[in-house]
C-alpha cells in the first residue's frame, strides 16, 4: 500500500519533470477568435504569405486557401485593396513573408529555441530505473 | 509481478537515458577543442590581412543553395579554444547536430551582411558566457577566413525581434538561450553580435 503511494507520487514527479521540460511549445499561435475583424485575419494572411499549403496557424481549416470564415470574393477584394496601394507595400511584404509570423512587417525573425530537454528526459529515465530497483529490492526482501 | 514492474521500470528508465544521452552526445561533439597547429594555422592567416571588404550590395545576393543540415562551415572562438561545426538552418532538427547558421531574407552567409549563429546552450554554446567585448570570432566558410571582432553582448527576451535583422555591415550574431542550465525553461536569449574585422 505504502509503496503504491511512493511509486504513484514518483510517477506524477516525473510526468511534472516533462511538463516543465516541454512547456516552451509554440505560444504564438494564433486562432480565428483572436482577431478583432474579418479584416484583420485577412491582413494577417496576406502579408505572410500563407496559403493552403503554407498554413502553420492551421486558420484554414477545410483547406481552400481562405483563412477561417472569410468568402472567396472577400478575399479577393481584400487583395485588390492591398494592391492597389502601391509599390511601397508590396516589397515590405515580401520581406515579412519569411518564417516571420508577425503581423507587422519591419520586424525581424524570431530567435531559434536554443534548448533541449535532453538533461529533464535523462533525469526522468533515472527516475524511472530507481523507482524499478526499489521494487525488484522490495521483492527480494519480501522472499527472504 | 512487481519484479516484473520492476524489470520494466529500470529498462524503460535506461532506454531513455541512453537515447537522451546519445542526442545530447551528438550536439555537443560537433564543438571540439581547437589544437594547437590548428590555432597556428588561423593566426597565421590572419597575418596577411586584407582590409574589410566593401560589403558588396546585399539585395543582389540570393542564399547559396546549400542542403538543410549540410555541414556548411566551421566557427573557432579563440578565447575559449572551441571549434565548432556549423550546419546549414536553424530548426530543431539541424539544431541537435550542433550550430546552425540561420536563413532568412533577413540574414545572409558570412561576409556580406547579417549572419547568424545559433546552438543550443546545453550542448555547443555551454561556454558562451566566458567570451567578452573584443574578442574574435573566426568563421572558416567557402575556403575563406572571417574574423569578426566582439563589439556588443547582451541578453534578451525570447520573442524579441529585434536582434535577427537585416544589417547593413557584415555582422555575426551568436545567439543561445539563457540562462545556461541543463534543466528548466528558457525564457531569455544569451546575443553575442561582432563586426567583421578581416578577409583571408
Amino acid at each position: 500500500m505504502e509503496m503504491k503511494k511512493i511509486l504513484s507520487s514518483a510517477i506524477a514527479g516525473g510526468f511534472l519533470l516533462i511538463g516543465t521540460s516541454t512547456m516552451a511549445a509554440p505560444d504564438d499561435d494564433r486562432d480565428c477568435g483572436e482577431f478583432a475583424n474579418h479584416g484583420e485575419v485577412m491582413q494577417f494572411w496576406y502579408e505572410n504569405g500563407y496559403s493552403a499549403e503554407n498554413d502553420p496557424h492551421d486558420l484554414d481549416r477545410d483547406n481552400d486557401g481562405l483563412p477561417c470564415e472569410i468568402s472567396s470574393s472577400q478575399y479577393k477584394d481584400f487583395v485588390a485593396s492591398q494592391e492597389g496601394n502601391g509599390g511601397d507595400d508590396t516589397t515590405e511584404t515580401e520581406e515579412s513573408t519569411t518564417e516571420a509570423d508577425e503581423t507587422v512587417a519591419q520586424e525581424g525573425e524570431e530567435l531559434p529555441d536554443t534548448a533541449t530537454n535532453s538533461a529533464s528526459m535523462m533525469g526522468l529515465g533515472a527516475v524511472f530505473a530507481a523507482m524499478g530497483a526499489y521494487l525488484m529490492i522490495r521483492k527480494k526482501d519480501e522472499n527472504a | 509481478m512487481k519484479k516484473w514492474l520492476g524489470f520494466l521500470l529500470i529498462l524503460t528508465g535506461t532506454i531513455i537515458i541512453v537515447y537522451q544521452y546519445l542526442e545530447w552526445n551528438t550536439g555537443r561533439t560537433s564543438a571540439e577543442k581547437v589544437s594547437q597547429e590548428e590555432m597556428e594555422k588561423y593566426e597565421a592567416r590572419k597575418k596577411t590581412v586584407d582590409p574589410p571588404p566593401i560589403p558588396e550590395n546585399a539585395e543582389t545576393i540570393s542564399l547559396p543553395d546549400h542542403e538543410l543540415g549540410e555541414k556548411v562551415a566551421t566557427l573557432v572562438i579563440p578565447r575559449i579554444e572551441q571549434k565548432y561545426s556549423v550546419y546549414w538552418g536553424t530548426n530543431e532538427e539541424v539544431l541537435k547536430q550542433g550550430v546552425g547558421m540561420f536563413i532568412s531574407k533577413s540574414t545572409t552567409v558570412p561576409g556580406i551582411a547579417h549572419t547568424v549563429l545559433s546552438g543550443h546552450r546545453d550542448t555547443v554554446f555551454v561556454r558562451l558566457g566566458e567570451l567578452e567585448d573584443g574578442d574574435e570570432l573566426i568563421i572558416e566558410y567557402d575556403s575563406k577566413i572571417y574574423t569578426y571582432t566582439i563589439r556588443k553582448i547582451w541578453i534578451t527576451d525570447e520573442n524579441d525581434r529585434t536582434v535577427i535583422v537585416p544589417k547593413d555591415q557584415p555582422t555575426l550574431t551568436l545567439t543561445t538561450c539563457y540562462p545556461f542550465t541543463y534543466f528548466g525553461n528558457a525564457t531569455e536569449r544569451y546575443i553575442v553580435q561582432g563586426m567583421l574585422k578581416s578577409v583571408n
